[in-house]
């Protein structure tokens, strides 16, 4: 049961991101087509909440222990976050790219289902646990989303022989900026549930953990981009450079702290 | 004109307002340099800054000068709010911080840190008092987000020694009135704690098999309950009989709460492709009183148990004052009992003896800055939340 539907909701939203890029090009911009691919998203959105609830309903429990159950609700949160990108600011982009990232999680479940059948130890099994992820993948999603979309506008600009108009670029920018303002009041609102789940857990709620450091030091360059923007605001190359720079940060701060010499310290090793 | 003079000119027109990163980046590095001297000299001295009652006079001093600047020292203040020293003061922070994220060191107590620290919490504290002054509705999401980032920098770098971490040992149906700290110092309490039972509930253990190297290669976790049917690989394992208590005696497994007791499982091991019967019998994990059993298949392939893991453990206690007043509770991770003007958390237990284990560590932990740092945080979160609702205007003009 489980299988299938992994393996349901992973077609869906293959097929999903398929049409979705397809509708794109002019050839394929037939009435109703995007709206199929949206559709179909939506189709395998439900079919995760029906495994989530099949999960439930035969744990007897709500599925929020195991590292398979997360991936589960990342997938679903992913795909959401991507869905209200889409909707409110009519970027398809972001969508694609969470539906890569759900796919790809959705994979890793299919392929290791032992992962549902991971315990976690006592101090994980708390009230923010969830929260505390699921906002800090929300978090990488979009301040990810918003780098892709400002590079895709230094990489791509030339090749099609004409700069964007004025109007373009400047809706892009702006884009960005909400997104990564989002972002960054997502990455805050990470950083705070983690200190107090701290505080709850282990007695503290900031021990300079190898993590943590780097977490805090990701939410600074975010902050830096925030005041980059204030400061500088016509200087759009640098801010965008600098978007790239601040990606590579956060990556280290999401799986590269593993293989830096300080990783033997860190409780946050998975 | 000589050269000394010419030099003196070139230095004196080098420091003239406004400042631009050249200059800043000069402080900071000087201000840097100061530090790691500093550091070395008194590698031994701890930081009183960080502790009260130095921490609070320090704090009060720096931001009285702070005020005065803001109030007579125009030029200053116009150089301390100006965005060079912003992005220098920022950069600088986070320069370190990713030095001490790479190599393992105590950066965050260090001279050139908490110099750096000071340079940005000042433009931050600037540029609070700044926004103060001409306050307008429109400016309460930046209020909130700059005011709860300089007091949880404040509280959280010179709170950090005040606060107080201490470990107690209970026993069973034994009163303790003391805690030590790290250095082993021992601290007498303003109340006891009594440990009426210390309880481990443990996980069902998983089952697994495993090759004849011992690798392995398949694990599942278990209900705790008869009857259940648990594919492994090409087989599958029906179990017969378990139990949690199970004790080997006299070439029998019986059932006792005795120390010691382990998980039992009898168990039947299928053929997954024609259900034939390929072997049954007892499963159980180990522990200080018996060795753990395992049940061999063809091939030298084995079933077991792994070794069952803590799901949840806690500590039922009273608590006592001398004035007559008894808390009776149960303390356990992530649910910590707060009292007296103490965080009590449960922190360790005897591993050797599991569930089995008299013995029962607490960590009593006492934060001054606490409710400082909770406010902080509130302020931060609710200012985040304002920067999604209302996006903040931009200073066009510049750049």
């Amino acid at each position: 049961m489980v299988n299938s539907l992994l393996l349901i909701s992973l077609m869906i939203f293959s097929l999903s991101l398929f049409i979705g890029i397809l509708s794109n090009f002019k050839a394929y911009q037939l009435k109703g087509f995007k709206l199929l691919g949206d559709s179909l998203n939506i189709l395998g959105m439900l079919t995760l909440l029906v495994l989530i609830l099949y999960l439930w309903i035969t744990h007897k429990r709500p599925p929020l222990q195991t590292l398979g159950d997360t991936r589960l609700w990342y997938s679903l949160l992913l795909t959401m976050c991507g869905v209200v990108i889409n909707y409110k600011l009519k970027i398809s982009w972001p969508l694609w790219f969470c539906q890569g990232f759900a796919l790809l999680f959705i994979m890793i479940d299919l392929f290791n289902q032992s992962a549902f059948e991971t315990l976690l130890p006592p101090a994980l099994l708390s009230i923010f646990f969830i929260p505390h992820v699921v906002v800090y993948i929300i978090a990488y999603a979009m301040l990810t989303c918003a780098t892709f979309i400002s590079a895709k506008n230094i990489l791509f600009k030339n090749k099609r022989n004409q700069p964007l108009d004025i109007d373009e670029h400047g809706i892009l920018i702006r884009s960005v900026d909400g997104i990564i303002s989002m972002g960054y009041a997502f990455l805050t609102l990470g950083l705070l549930l983690g200190a107090l789940w701290a505080k709850q857990a282990w007695g503290h709620y900031w021990t300079w953990d190898p993590k943590e450091t780097w977490a805090f030091i990701t939410w600074m360059i975010y902050l830096i981009y925030l005041h980059l923007r204030y400061f500088y605001y016509k200087k759009t190359k640098l801010a965008q450079l600098y978007l790239l720079g601040a990606l590579m940060m956060l990556f280290i701060c999401w799986f590269g702290v593993n293989y830096l010499p300080t990783a033997s310290q860190s409780v946050h090793t998975y | 004109m000589s050269d000394g003079n010419r030099l003196k000119k070139e230095l004196s027109s080098f420091w003239n307002y406004p400042f631009g990163y050249e200059q800043n980046l000069l402080i900071l590095f000087s201000l840097w340099f100061v530090g790691m001297q500093l550091e070395y000299l008194t590698r031994s001295v701890s930081k009183n800054i960080l502790q009260f009652p130095h921490n609070l006079y320090f704090i009060m001093i720096w931001h009285f000068i702070l005020f005065i600047i803001y109030l007579k020292f125009p030029k200053i203040l116009k150089t301390c709010l100006s965005k060079e020293f912003i992005f220098t003061s920022m950069g600088g922070l986070v320069f370190l911080l990713i030095i001490s994220g790479i190599i393992p060191q105590d950066i965050i107590t260090s001279w050139p840190y908490l110099f750096t620290l000071v340079l940005l919490t000042s433009t931050l504290f600037l540029t609070i008092i700044k926004r103060f002054a001409r306050f307008t509705p429109g400016d309460s999401v930046f209020l909130l987000n700059h005011v709860g980032l300089w007091i949880l920098l404040i509280a959280v770098t010179f709170g950090s020694k005040d606060r107080l971490s201490l470990k107690m040992n209970l026993l069973e149906g034994k009163s303790t009135w003391e805690a030590y700290d790290q250095n082993s110092k021992l601290y007498p309490l303003p109340f006891a704690i009594y440990l009426s039972d210390f309880i481990l509930q443990e996980y069902p253990p998983e089952i697994a098999l495993i090759n004849a190297s011992g690798k392995i290669l398949i694990k599942k976790k278990t209900s705790g309950q008869k009857h259940q049917r648990i594919p492994l690989k090409n087989y599958e394992v029906y179990i017969n009989e378990v139990s949690d208590d199970g004790v080997y005696f006299n070439n029998h497994w019986k059932r006792a709460k005795h120390p010691g007791s382990v998980w039992h499982a009898n168990i039947k091991v299928f053929k997954k492709k024609d259900q034939q019967l390929i072997g049954s019998g007892d499963i159980s994990t180990g522990s200080f009183m018996q060795t753990e059993q395992n049940l061999s298949l063809e091939n030298k392939m084995m079933v077991k148990y792994l070794p069952a893991r803590p799901q949840k453990f806690s500590s039922l206690v009273k608590v006592f004052t001398p004035v007559r007043m008894e808390l009776a509770t149960s303390i356990e991770v992530n649910k910590p009992l707060e009292f007296d003007r103490y965080q009590i958390y449960q922190h360790s237990y005897d591993n050797k003896l599991g569930r089995w284990s008299e013995l029962s560590v607490l960590e009593l932990v006492y934060d001054p800055w606490i409710k400082i740092v909770y406010g902080g945080m509130v302020f931060l979160l609710v200012g985040t939340i304002g920067l999604v609702l209302f996006p903040k205007m931009r200073r066009e003009s510049n750049g």
